[in-house]
């Protein structure tokens, strides 16, 4: 077993899913390693949550596998699921329970439960102990499920979706929770909105019709990706094959504009250089992770 | 066992008022159930209408508390609070199987016992039939519930489901109504009835098992369609003479049968008779036989019979009717009956023919007599089980009535049994016939049959303008099944042959 291995927290190899005749994974591959905040990002019906139930044996695979802990996610055992809290967006719960029965009600099922951060995380997110499940709002229902799912310490925290539908200050108490709580657990959560999570995950997985486009930390990805414009004193060559890591490139006669995927500075330059002589002003820009995602999606698209 | 219970008090708390209701409707039930045996002292008591609407509710009651405490953490589906929880499938299956086994298994149990107790007879006494009707309901209704909740998500696929289920049986009998279970065969219609039990049993634990080990809910639902068809089938499909011979297999008697052996009675040979019958010329044939050789102080009951009939020539002519249909007996008197082909008969009519046949019968033994004067009450009576013998003072020319009302718990005897009022006025002794009360009749081992009520009722009563002391009961119990094979050589059927009479215009 490599250290790659022993490190990785959620694994998914060559994951097929099919519902029916409609293809939703790809053949996906994905690695969460221990520690990380991975979001799971793309847009809608990208196969996000597919991606989140097979991992959670919610869903069987079409093909390929998917590994929780180490060992086969088809065959995950009560005992994995007490070290593991699993919120969903639209997860059922017991209309019928008050704040405090649930609570109760889930204790003993986890043998780290702890009854104090029980009581930190239903102070925290302000719940009313005696109120029903059914008589909460949608905010205060994924309160109660995240509090439900933290107050035992779990060492994977995998989260589907949990903002939708929330106004931002209910989500930023939800982060702030979730981040309090988290105590080195591996995170994994997905999200179409980038800008949900873009403030704390430390990996990003981007996921378009049902594969992986790419899967790496946030710092060495907002590092790698600059919008680049080149502005000509003459008219600009004409350029019969651009660079692999160019995307998105648009040219007018005095004008250049593309996203470079692999910016590294001497490699970059070197090869505007060469594509465009002297006598230009090259222009460099950070991009925030939003732009990086359309940049990513519209190439993504277009290759297809 | 501690998260199974844990999960059963979650339950319970939960369902609470589903159990308050199909408790009251279990109350409501024992309370009918109880008066009911008491109708011939208390005519003014009307339970009719009450009583048939308890044993739709009772069900319907059992069927929303399984399908409530079940769907409380469906098992298809993707959002289910509980999957992924640390959730052990046996401690989940076994509470669920704890809740129905304390709600409507425990309470029916209580029911039952009293309602016995209150028709006289004794619950420690009856502690099989108690414990046997708690198996054969979990078996043929409440597992197959709970089976059929465990592949559906709420109501409305359950009420679907459902009337799949039900669509299916109605086409079946519709389609092959001469294959439907039961109500066929009389006393071995408890074969066909089991065998469907088991098939639900095994179908319902394998669906139970598969959902809540893998929720694999289609393979839940193949299980469940190809269960439903197995049920249907298999349950039908047992051939009579196969089912006979379990019975056979299963007589508590051993009787030496080897000199036993069927004849043509020619005594009665008055009695044969070729009936042709219209245009088609089929014809009815009825011949009577004798069994020769019986042990002493038995009689014997006619119950199927195997015709097939040899011409000189060698031609063999199966007849294709059901076993059951083809004798009738009345006591000694046996009677074979069979529908021959036109074409066959006429082929064979004037030529000695041979008829070869197997007759399947039971033999009855061991008499017993008992003598209930009227105005007793609880009397056992081998057979009827605890009897009561009245009579109702009402004047005039035809006199007063006399009623016989018997009650057997939990199960119907096969005994034979014949019924006569007797009384010493003043003309001397007096014997009549009561009305003849077809009662239910089973020759199942077992010590209950499927039934919601643990308490069978057998009434016969008369009128009479002399007065009458005693009811008498005879009652013979079935020993053993006999199947003999018999020949029957030289008969000309044509002899036999009777025309229909013209109708008059």
């Amino acid at each position: 077993m490599s250290d790659d291995t022993l490190h990785t927290v959620l694994r998914a190899i060559d994951l097929e899913k099919r519902f029916g005749s409609t293809p939703v994974l790809n053949g996906l591959n994905m690695a969460v390693p221990e520690g990380a905040i991975y979001g799971l990002v793309g847009p809608n019906g990208a196969g996000k949550s597919t991606t989140i139930k097979i991992l959670m044996n919610i869903h069987k695979p079409s093909a390929g596998h998917a590994e929780v802990f180490g060992g086969d996610a088809g065959r995950i055992s009560p005992r994995d699921l007490t070290r593991i809290g699993y919120v969903s967006e639209n997860q059922e719960m017991p209309e019928w329970m008050t704040v405090e029965y649930w609570m109760a009600y889930l204790k003993p099922f986890y043998p780290d439960w702890d009854d104090e951060r029980a009581e930190e995380l239903l102070r925290q997110f302000e719940l009313p102990r005696d109120r029903k499940l059914r008589n909460l709002s949608h905010g205060m229902r994924m309160k109660a499920a995240l509090a439900s799912s933290l107050a035992y310490r779990p060492r994977l925290i995998v989260l589907d979706e949990p903002f939708t539908g929330l106004d931002p200050l209910v989500r930023d108490e939800l982060i702030e929770g979730l981040l309090a709580s988290a105590d080195g657990a591996t995170v994994l959560i997905s999200s179409h909105d980038l800008a949900e999570i873009e403030s704390f995950a430390s990996h990003i997985g981007y996921l378009d019709r049902g594969r992986l486009q790419f899967s790496e930390e946030m710092s060495s990805l907002t590092q790698r990706f600059r919008e680049i414009e080149i502005t000509m004193e003459g008219t600009a060559p004409r350029v019969a094959e651009w660079p692999a890591s160019w995307l998105n490139v648009e040219q007018s006669p005095a004008l250049v504009r593309f996203v470079d995927a692999q910016f590294e500075k001497e490699r970059t330059m070197a090869n505007v250089q060469r594509l465009f002589g002297e006598g230009r002003q090259v222009d460099v820009r950070p991009m925030p992770l939003r732009e990086i995602f359309v940049t990513l999606a519209k190439a993504s698209r277009k290759a297809a | 066992m501690r998260q199974a219970l844990h999960i059963f008090k979650k339950d319970a708390r939960q369902l609470r008022l589903e159990i308050a209701l199909a408790l009251t409707v279990m109350a409501v039930f024992t309370f009918i159930a109880a008066r009911r045996g008491f109708w011939l002292e208390d005519p003014d008591v009307n339970r009719g209408v009450g009583w048939m609407m308890a044993q739709v509710l009772l069900p319907l009651a059992w069927w929303i508390l399984i399908a409530r405490v079940v769907h409380a953490e469906a098992v298809p589906g993707d959002r289910q609070f509980w999957i992924t929880r640390p959730y052990a499938w046996k401690s989940l299956l076994g509470a669920k199987l704890l809740f129905i086994a304390a709600f409507v298994n425990l309470p029916l149990f209580v029911a039952d016992a009293i309602i016995i107790r209150v028709y006289g007879f004794s619950p420690a006494a009856e502690i099989a039939g108690l414990l046997w009707t708690q198996i054969l309901f979990s078996a043929a209704f409440l597992l197959p519930v709970a089976a059929l909740c465990a592949v559906t998500t709420g109501f409305v696929q359950l009420l679907s489901g459902t009337f799949i289920l039900f669509v299916v049986v109605l086409a079946w009998n519709t389609a092959v109504p001469a294959l439907t279970i039961g109500g066929t065969w009389g006393a071995l219609d408890w074969i066909t009835v089991y065998s469907a039990i088991l098939v639900a049993l095994l179908a319902a634990s394998i669906i139970l098992i598969w959902q809540y080990a893998k929720r694999e809910t289609w393979a839940g639902r193949s299980i469940a369609g190809a269960a439903a068809i197995a049920m249907l089938a298999g349950g039908a499909l047992i051939p009579w003479t196969s089912a006979f011979a379990i019975q056979s297999r299963l007589s508590k008697g051993r009787v030496d049968g080897a000199s036993m052996h069927v004849a043509f009675d020619s005594d009665r040979k008055w009695l044969a008779r070729a009936g042709v019958e219209g245009n088609d010329g089929r014809v009815e044939i009825e011949l009577p036989l004798r069994i020769i050789g019986m042990p002493a102080d038995m009689e014997a009951k006619a119950l199927g019979l195997v015709l097939a009939i040899e011409s000189p020539d060698g031609a063999v002519w199966h007849a294709p009717g059901r076993p059951w249909m083809q004798v009738s007996s009345e006591r000694e008197l046996l009677s074979l009956r069979a529908n021959v082909d036109g074409a066959v008969y006429r082929r064979v009519k004037d030529r000695p023919v041979k008829l070869r046949g197997t007759l399947y019968f039971a033999l009855y033994g061991n008499r017993r007599t008992t003598r209930i004067p009227f105005g007793s009450r609880s009397v056992p009576a081998p057979g009827l089980g605890l009897c009561s013998a009245s009579r109702s003072t009402h004047g005039g020319k035809q006199g007063d009535s006399y009623f016989l009302l018997c009650s057997s718990a939990f199960r119907s005897q096969a005994d034979l049994i014949s019924v006569h009022f007797v009384g010493l006025g003043k003309n001397g002794f007096r014997q009549v016939s009561p009305y003849e009360v077809r009662r239910r009749f089973s020759y199942s081992p077992f010590p209950a049959d499927l039934d919601l009520s643990p308490v069978s009722q057998y009434i016969t009563f008369t009128t009479s303008p002399g007065e009458l002391s005693d009811a008498v009961i005879d009652s013979l119990e079935p020993l053993a099944h006999v199947r003999r094979d018999f020949e029957l050589d030289g008969l000309r059927l044509g002899e036999f042959e009777v025309h229909p009479t013209a109708s008059p215009r």
